[in-house]
């Protein structure tokens, strides 16, 4: 043995590491594989703002532990206008109440502070993301301009029998741009 | 043995739990389990809405897929987990949930070992139209699972049991055994292939089938009652929270490993 293979080695590890570093957590539902167009159509508005709180509860209609958060709305991309600075409340399945953790697959997860674009469907819980995490982009204003994220995680995306499969794993692009898809849908 | 030598060995004992992809949920770093290893479930009496399947064929899906995790081999030593799925029939107006022990407030919850496969009329459907089905994991501070309940959305899809199910059916087999393996703790999984994989193709069955890694996930979970009982911090929950300090530990071995072995052939010139 000699130093190709402490070579290939190292580079197997810095594979690894890089693999570590770029996997993040997930959770797990299946959903079809749901469009822009649709979600902006199918959705009661779509919201840009900032998470302002979080907090989960028992809901002894649906028996479950709900997330509550409460966005400050910043912008309505689609659906009836709101004053700037409103508040809205959102629901998202899961939470964690008197010690008791319940993980739901594919909801999207929220923390104060963040910026966030959400496409929110009207159902029997409340406003939610539309079909879980993939209603929820997150807003990265580092480069050069905002870009919007769709961290898909935890979902088992069940492509459209009309479409080619897409990987289910993360979906970018500038948030101009998905203001403008979102604003085209939603006048068709 | 020398430290460069121990390194080694840490760190790439550390790359061969980390080479699999399957993934377990965690909490304070270890992986969500069930303490009893015989779990008992319920399905929902109302079946599903056009008759699209009988109750019968529901059944049989769901016990064969419930069937097929109980009856896994472990690579390592060839035994079953000793994990165990018992149908205790079928449940009037199931709901899937936790019950509230101190209403109004209901800050007291108590999982009440009811474990359903509920079939979702549009009435009861609270996940929006896009998804599909959806397992609710409940779990202690000690990460051990109290409930665990699967919800199939009838309200927008059709399923079957068919081996040959159209493009635009759902089968609820291959469903239900993905579903499974969250019921027992599991998370997705980076290999193409594995019934915890990430992606289901319309009309795919492949799910039906453990692949490798699924059984390497359900081992390291449960391992076989003659190996160490208790699930601990795993590599695999540590990825599935890459800023757990389980993660952090776990990322630095892997570095020190890649160190350890090049003093190592540095050493032997």
């Amino acid at each position: 043995m000699g130093r190709p293979n402490t070579r290939l080695l190292l580079a197997c590890v810095t594979a690894q590491l890089l693999l570590g570093l770029a996997v993040r957590p997930v959770e797990a539902a299946i959903v079809r594989d749901v469009s822009l167009g649709e979600m902006t159509r199918s959705s009661e508005r779509v919201l840009r703002g900032e998470v302002l709180t979080t907090r989960a509860r028992y809901d002894a209609a649906t028996r479950r532990i709900w997330t509550y958060v409460a966005l400050e709305v910043h912008e309505v991309l689609a659906g009836s206008a709101l004053v700037k600075g409103a508040r809205m409340t959102i629901v998202t399945p899961g939470g964690e109440v008197g010690g008791y953790a319940q993980h739901v697959p594919g909801a999207p997860a929220f923390r104060a502070g963040e910026e966030v674009v959400v496409f929110c469907e009207r159902t029997r819980a409340g406003l939610q993301a539309h079909t879980l995490a993939m209603g929820r982009f997150d807003i990265e204003r580092g480069g050069p301009e905002p870009i919007a994220r769709s961290v898909r995680r935890g979902l088992l995306v069940m492509p459209d029998a009309r479409r080619a499969p897409r990987a289910a794993t993360e979906f970018a692009l500038p948030l101009v741009r998905l203001r403008e898809i979102v604003r085209a849908e939603a006048t068709r | 043995m020398s430290v460069p030598r121990l390194l080694a060995s840490l760190a790439c004992a550390a790359l061969a739990v980390c080479a699999s992809g399957w993934k377990a949920y965690q909490k304070n770093g270890i992986a969500l389990h069930w303490v009893d290893r015989t779990l008992h479930y319920r399905l929902d009496a109302g079946g599903f809405k056009n008759g699209e399947m009988s109750n019968d064929a529901f059944a049989l899906a769901a016990t064969s897929s419930f069937a097929t995790w109980q009856h896994a081999h472990c690579p390592a030593s060839g035994t079953e987990t000793g994990v165990g799925f018992v149908f205790d029939g079928w449940q009037s107006d199931a709901k899937a949930g936790l019950d509230c022990l101190d209403p109004p407030a209901c800050t007291k919850l108590l999982p009440n070992g009811n474990h359903v496969i509920v079939v979702q009329k549009a009435s009861e459907w609270s996940h929006g139209a896009g998804v599909i089905a959806l397992t609710t994991v409940g779990a202690d501070q000690d990460a051990q699972i109290g409930d665990a309940d699967i919800e199939l959305n009838d309200a927008a899809y059709i399923y079957t049991n068919s081996d040959l199910p159209p493009a635009t059916i759902v089968d609820v087999s291959n469903t239900l055994t993905h579903e499974i393996g969250h019921f027992i703790g599991l998370d997705h999984s980076a290999v193409a292939g594995a019934t915890m994989a990430p992606n289901a193709p319309p009309g795919e069955l492949g799910k039906r089938t453990l692949a490798t890694d699924d059984l390497d996930g359900l081992c390291a979970i449960y391992p076989p009652p003659n190996a160490p009982p208790a699930p601990g911090p795993t590599c695999a929950s540590a990825r599935a929270a890459p800023d757990s300090p389980v993660a952090l530990v776990a990322l630095v071995l892997m570095g020190l490993c890649g160190l350890a072995w090049s003093l190592l052939r540095i050493d032997q010139g």
